[in-house]
């Protein structure tokens, strides 16, 4: 944090991408780092009192349900079945965890048993459905400021200003909240810095469409007869017309289970701040399937090192990474067909292709 | 229905036993579902590429005697490394009878290259597939690289950049036909067995030769996908005939087109040797009696049971169905025969994907002789091949095709010596 006595000036920041070291300047900076805005906070030398609460969630192969399914009964493990994108999730467990492993931290055969019992009692075809992943994240719960034994916790939006709490100017933190409500505490954060701006502007994310809902898509998506147009449609709104599919190769699909096509994999990389796999996995949902990337992940990997946009050798180590990280979730559920899918990736990049990154 | 034998599964085990007996004279029935794992292999049989302490082997011949000393339970140190030497000196005729011709012998491991450009260390690869003897090494400085527009299985800048290390310079070019653009209304089309069928037909053999000689210049060696010799064995050589360099193949990403024809060749051989091949048939169960297995029983021949005086379980790992896991358990499926496993399922894996999991080592337990067990009893006329023998690690020790083979002609000599007796 740059400070000037009683005020943050800004930040020294590393780019991940150059690995250049850069100082941003102005007059508010706002701390929106989730579990890791309390070491942020702890860099201006404020106290940010937070209880990281480790959640793991079960992924299931489709949608299993087409609204979500909440169990009435005080909040509790894997009381709520949420359909998304093309899969269905229960969740959630909930486990404090210390503060030095946010960065570190597993999901247990204990948890994924819990999530299992008790979502089978919401939902008894849990039980023979395709488990595709498991997947555990750290909630940023925020403990009372008024309550220093810390166990009076806030599960909802925590929006400070430094300088009435702690009297440093400049600095206000938006924390706590869910994904469900992240667009508020934009708002709440916005209309906070405008007003220590003196700016009396109204905040205009509650109307402002996200980019690729700007237009009804309804009507296409239930005319389109292509599987593959339907599903890009689904993932990227109207922004899936500025895929181009003329040529030959750009209808070829990357990936079966999800239905990506070449041109939609350089669409991606070319328009939406693709620098990585995962980055390409979170815009397109390739590797996203039942088979959590067996074949798509190298030929996305492929694709990146074509046309001079990744260097071959990053991409190479781009498809260790991904398949490394693909792996973190299926180990907690590999028995059944995963452990099939996992023993055959195995076989693909290793034996076949001979990749073997063994980490030291 | 009554054999001398009956296999269950038709994957390269349980071929090469079929094979195997009936080239004795030993009348045999193969019950398969279908693909096998040698559906996504390399187009290489590897034989012993790691001792289980992590030594590389150049020499599986003479690291046989080590690795029985190291770890007992591995498959070839059941067989004894005598007969692992003795046998794996057979298999290149063995695979030759068949049709199969392969380069290499078990006293020196090759390095063939993967669809990554990576040299890795084999025992027997196939004829027509660019290999080496030394790793690293090829007698070539320019490399013309041929893809097929809009197959995505083939990566030659992954090529060029592994070559660009050794000093190879490659240049890259894609081959187009008329025929891919109509298929290519089905997005799911181009993969390496669709090409295969157009790659191969004579027309286009022409055109590909063509286009090829035009972009040759200052090059000495060609390399393809291997996307031929599947309807037709003789379209690379149609190709070597046109093209003025040495042409040769490297493996895809599965299916594998090497690999289809390995198990076509095989089960032909069957065949032709009298065998019965029951194609996409499944056991469900057998009779057990008195530590006999006297019959079993598939969906497609309902109450009409397969009775023979030996069967051989060559049913594959996971990925085959020949075991499964449960959350709390690793089985055999068909006759609940013993396996072996840890029962704490935090023990199955590690967390790095690339690391070396027990889960891969796991399988069904055997006796000195190769014979299944059931609750720790003896079934003496049920001997057990393949990927789904405990004590083995077929990715970190390199050696899958290895113990499918020398397991599977050891049981046939085993079962051989039984009728002589």
């Amino acid at each position: 944090m740059l400070r000037e006595q009683d005020r943050i000036t800004g930040v020294k920041a590393i780019d991940h991408i150059t690995g250049e070291e850069k100082e941003y300047h102005a007059e508010i900076v706002i701390n929106a780092g989730g579990i890791w805005g309390h070491g942020i906070a702890a860099k201006a030398g404020i106290e940010v009192k937070m209880l990281p609460a480790k959640g793991s969630l079960l992924i299931f192969g489709h949608r299993v349900n087409n609204i979500v399914l909440n169990r009435c009964r005080k909040p509790s493990d894997a009381d709520i079945l949420v359909p998304g994108d093309t899969i269905s999730l229960i969740g959630t467990t909930s486990d404090k965890i210390p503060y030095d492993r946010i960065d570190n931290f597993e999901i247990n055969p204990e948890e994924v048993d819990i999530l299992l019992r008790e979502g089978e009692k919401l939902a008894p075809k849990l039980a023979y459905t395709r488990i595709l992943r498991a997947y555990a994240g750290v909630r940023p719960l925020v403990a009372s400021d008024n309550d220093p034994t810390g166990r009076t916790v806030s599960r909802g939006i925590v929006l400070l200003d430094h300088a009435e709490r702690d009297g440093m100017n400049g600095f206000i933190i938006i924390t706590g909240g869910k994904l469900m409500t992240y667009r508020l505490m934009a708002e709440w954060a916005t209309d906070l810095a405008c007003k220590k701006l003196g700016m009396d502007r109204k905040c205009k994310t509650a109307s402002l469409p996200l980019p690729g809902s700007e237009d009804n898509m309804e009507d296409e998506i239930r005319n389109e007869k292509s599987a593959r147009k339907k599903s890009a449609i689904l993932r990227h709104g109207n922004m899936a017309r500025m895929i181009n599919e003329g040529n030959v190769t750009e209808k070829s699909l990357v990936c079966e289970c999800e239905e990506v096509s070449v041109g939609e994999i350089n669409y991606a990389l070319d328009n939406l701040d693709v620098n990585s796999l995962v980055d390409l996995r979170r815009r397109t949902r390739v590797g996203m399937g039942t088979c959590q990337g067996e074949l798509c992940a190298c030929r996305a990997a492929g694709l990146m090192s074509r046309n001079d946009r990744m260097c071959a050798g990053k991409a190479k180590a781009e498809l260790s990474a991904f398949l490394r990280e693909r792996w973190k979730g299926m180990a907690p559920i590999a028995w059944g067909d995963t452990l099939r899918e996992s023993e055959y990736t195995s076989w693909i990049y290793e034996s076949v292709c001979g990749i073997n990154e063994k980490k030291n | 229905m009554k054999y001398d034998t009956v296999i269950i599964g038709g994957g390269l085990s349980g071929l090469a036993c079929g094979i195997s007996l009936e080239e004795k004279g030993i009348k045999c029935a193969i019950i398969s579902l279908g693909q096998s794992a040698i559906h996504f292999s390399s187009g290489s049989f590897d034989l012993l590429n790691m001792l289980p302490d992590g030594t590389p082997v150049t020499s599986p011949s003479e690291s046989f005697a080590e690795l029985e000393k190291m770890k007992p339970e591995h498959p070839y140190s059941i067989l004894g490394h005598e007969n692992c030497i003795r046998l794996s000196e057979t298999a290149p005729d063995f695979l030759s009878r068949a049709g199969l011709k392969v380069t290499g012998n078990n006293r020196a491991n090759h390095y063939r290259m993967t669809p990554m450009g990576k040299m890795k260390s084999t025992w027997l690869s196939i004829e027509n597939y660019l290999t080496s003897d030394k790793m690293g090494s090829l007698e070539w400085k320019n490399i013309a690289i041929f893809n097929i527009e809009g197959f995505l299985d083939f990566y030659p800048e992954f090529i060029k950049h592994e070559f660009a290390k050794k000093g190879i310079k490659c240049t890259c070019h894609e081959l187009s036909l008329p025929e891919f653009q109509e298929r290519r209304n089905n997005p799911s089309e181009m993969r390496s067995v669709n090409i295969a069928r157009i790659f191969d037909k004579d027309e286009n053999i022409e055109t590909i030769a063509g286009e090829i000689c035009r972009n040759i210049s200052g090059c000495e060696a060609v390399l393809l996908p291997a996307v031929t010799g599947l309807s037709s064995h003789d379209a690379l050589d149609k190709i070597r005939k046109k093209v003025p360099l040495p042409v040769y193949l490297v493996p895809t990403l599965p299916p594998s087109i090497p690999g289809i024809h390995a198990q076509q060749a095989l089960q032909k051989r069957f065949r032709e040797l009298g065998g019965d091949y029951y194609l996409g048939d499944t056991v469900v169960s057998g009779k057990l009696q008195d530590g006999r297995l006297l019959e079993v029983r598939t969906v497609n021949h309902g109450e009409v049971p397969f009775i023979a005086g030996n069967f051989v379980m060559s049913t594959g790992s996971f990925f085959s169905k020949g075991i499964i896991a449960s959350p709390d358990r690793i089985y055999e499926p068909v006759l609940g025969i013993d396996t072996v496993y840890d029962k704490n399922r935090s023990e199955w894996y590690d967390k790095d994907f690339f690391a070396e999991h027990k889960y891969q080592s796991y399988g069904i337990r055997t006796d000195r002789e190769l014979h299944a067990m059931k609750d720790g009893g003896i079934i003496s006329n049920l001997y057990v091949t393949g990927a789904g023998l405990y004590g083995f690690n077929p990715i970190k020790e390199g050696c899958g095709a290895g113990v499918s083979i020398l397991t599977a002609l050891r049981t046939a000599e085993m079962i051989s010596k039984n009728y002589e007796l």
